[in-house]
């Protein structure tokens, strides 16, 4: 190979290259089906209890060879959180908690993502709760990225994970009877669009 | 100490309760008989806003209706000062008293004017015309308990039927504004030494609008039961026209006379929020 063609070569795969990577993020529309939001918080020590929202919306752009140019968005209805019990529910929607009547909405908007395994990252974005914006960082682990066993179409899907104080938000009743930390648990499944 | 103060039942009731009592005697002591007497009803705002911080620690800035509310109690205490320091009544003093009411409802309820439907719009007229009433009454009465004692049992029946509507906080502090009025009327039977000043009468009228705007327009609420409560306002009208009622004269039984009629319009109003609430009402 002469140096005239090994230098052509070059060029040429690094505009491959460039040009696949720049294709690569799609956006791909999230299965409500099969992502769910959910919480644990400690209510006065004796126990655990979680809950989830039944009702969210969100955007995905999904970079299947490089994770960290990905993105999510969610928004998720403040109003559908559920702990399967209905008193606690409509606790939880009033003014005390989620103040749903007041803010509806609760958003996630990621900011960054960084690799820190094969597949597992760090999901840094912005949490939006009570009208009060915070960042939070989730650890992240992609569980699956491939065909769907059923259809063959091409699917993801994630976990994430990660710890938020609710008075940081504003959400003060009930401290420290109720506890502060809550976890969060995000699980998404999506395929592209 | 720190988990009593934690205790609920505590920061809406025996907390506020002596906080105002024993700081009505002292501004008395502290400012003397004249002005001392004066700003004594700026002990009710005191309390409140001590059981207000335990409530939920304040935020600034205030984003929800809930955290503007010791924001506006603050305010309201200032104005009162004001007016209690200068000795002015009358119409300055209603005025100021229905301005205050009228901020809260603006600050509370302006990001959404937008988006009222014509429901919206008629309770926003009924809570302005209740404030007025209120605000009326609460300066004809300020020389005699019936304005306390008014005010005592219009907090603590929004107290009950927020407690019935799910939500906690709004209840709390409903009975915490009930405890602090207590404390301060305690001073007042049953012969009355301290008038229910600018100070106590804004932070109260304040307060209540308030809440019943947050309740009528972010809880579930029963509406007619806050609705029923309104009478409230006219115990001492409604003494006066009742037979065998009427002429309870002496203010020790006369201040019984109010009372049982302000426990039954409460009453009332909560069978009311009960049986409209059915399955959903709070507690669990």
């Amino acid at each position: 190979m002469t140096l005239k063609s090994l230098f052509t070569a070059s060029i040429l795969a690094a505009t491959l290259s460039s040009g696949a990577a720049l294709a690569a993020p799609a956006n791909y529309k999230i299965d409500m089906a099969h992502t769910s939001a959910v919480f644990n918080i400690d209510h006065l020590g004796f126990s655990t209890m979680f809950g989830r929202f039944g009702k969210m919306d969100g955007t995905l752009v999904l970079d299947t060879d490089n994770i960290e140019n990905s993105s999510v968005q969610m928004v998720i209805d403040t109003e559908s959180v559920t702990t399967f019990h209905e008193k606690r529910d409509e606790h939880l929607r009033s003014p005390d908690f989620f103040n749903a009547a007041e803010f509806s909405e609760m958003t996630f908007e990621s900011s960054k993502i960084t690799k820190t395994g094969d597949n597992t990252a760090t999901l840094e974005g912005d949490l939006t709760l009570l009208g009060v914006t915070k960042p939070v960082v989730l650890d992240m682990t992609i569980n699956k990225i491939g065909p769907h066993p059923f259809t063959q179409a091409p699917m993801a899907g994630f976990s994430a994970t990660g710890t938020i104080k609710r008075s940081d938000f504003g959400m003060g009743y009930g401290l420290p009877a109720i506890g502060d930390e809550v976890s969060l648990r995000l699980d998404v499944e999506a395929a592209p669009e | 100490m720190s988990s009593l103060l934690n205790n609920p039942a505590i920061q809406s009731s025996l907390l506020p309760l002596l906080l105002a009592l024993g700081l009505t005697g002292l501004i008395r002591v502290t400012f003397g008989p004249q002005l001392g007497g004066r700003l004594a009803s700026a002990a009710i705002a005191i309390g409140l806003i001590a059981s207000l911080i335990l409530i939920q620690a304040p935020v600034f800035p205030p984003r929800s209706a809930s955290q503007k509310l010791p924001y506006l109690v603050a305010l309201a205490l200032v104005l009162g000062l004001v007016i209690d320091s200068l000795d002015l009544r009358g119409r300055i003093l209603q005025g100021i008293g229905f301005v205050l009411s009228l901020v809260a409802l603006g600050w509370l309820l302006g990001s959404r004017i937008g988006r009222f439907d014509l429901a919206g719009w008629v309770l926003i007229v009924v809570l302005i015309a209740v404030a007025l009433l209120a605000s009326i009454r609460s300066s004809a009465t300020r020389d005699r308990l019936d304005g306390g004692i008014m005010l005592l049992f219009a907090s603590g029946g929004i107290g009950a039927v927020s407690l019935i509507g799910a939500s906690a906080s709004i209840a709390q502090t409903g009975f915490a504004m009930m405890a602090a009025c207590g404390g301060f009327l305690l001073w007042n039977w049953p012969r009355v030494r301290f008038a229910l000043g600018a100070c106590g009468h804004y932070v109260l009228l304040t307060a209540l609008t308030a809440l019943c705007a947050q309740l009528l327009f972010f809880t579930k609420a029963s509406g007619w039961a806050l609705l029923l409560l309104t009478p409230l306002l006219l115990i001492d009208v409604l003494q006066a026209q009742l037979p065998g009622l009427r002429n309870v004269t002496q203010p020790g039984a006369r201040a019984l006379c109010l009372a049982v009629l302000g426990a039954l319009i409460c009453t009332l109003a909560i069978a009311v929020a009960l049986l409209l609430s059915a399955d959903s009402a709070s507690g669990y």
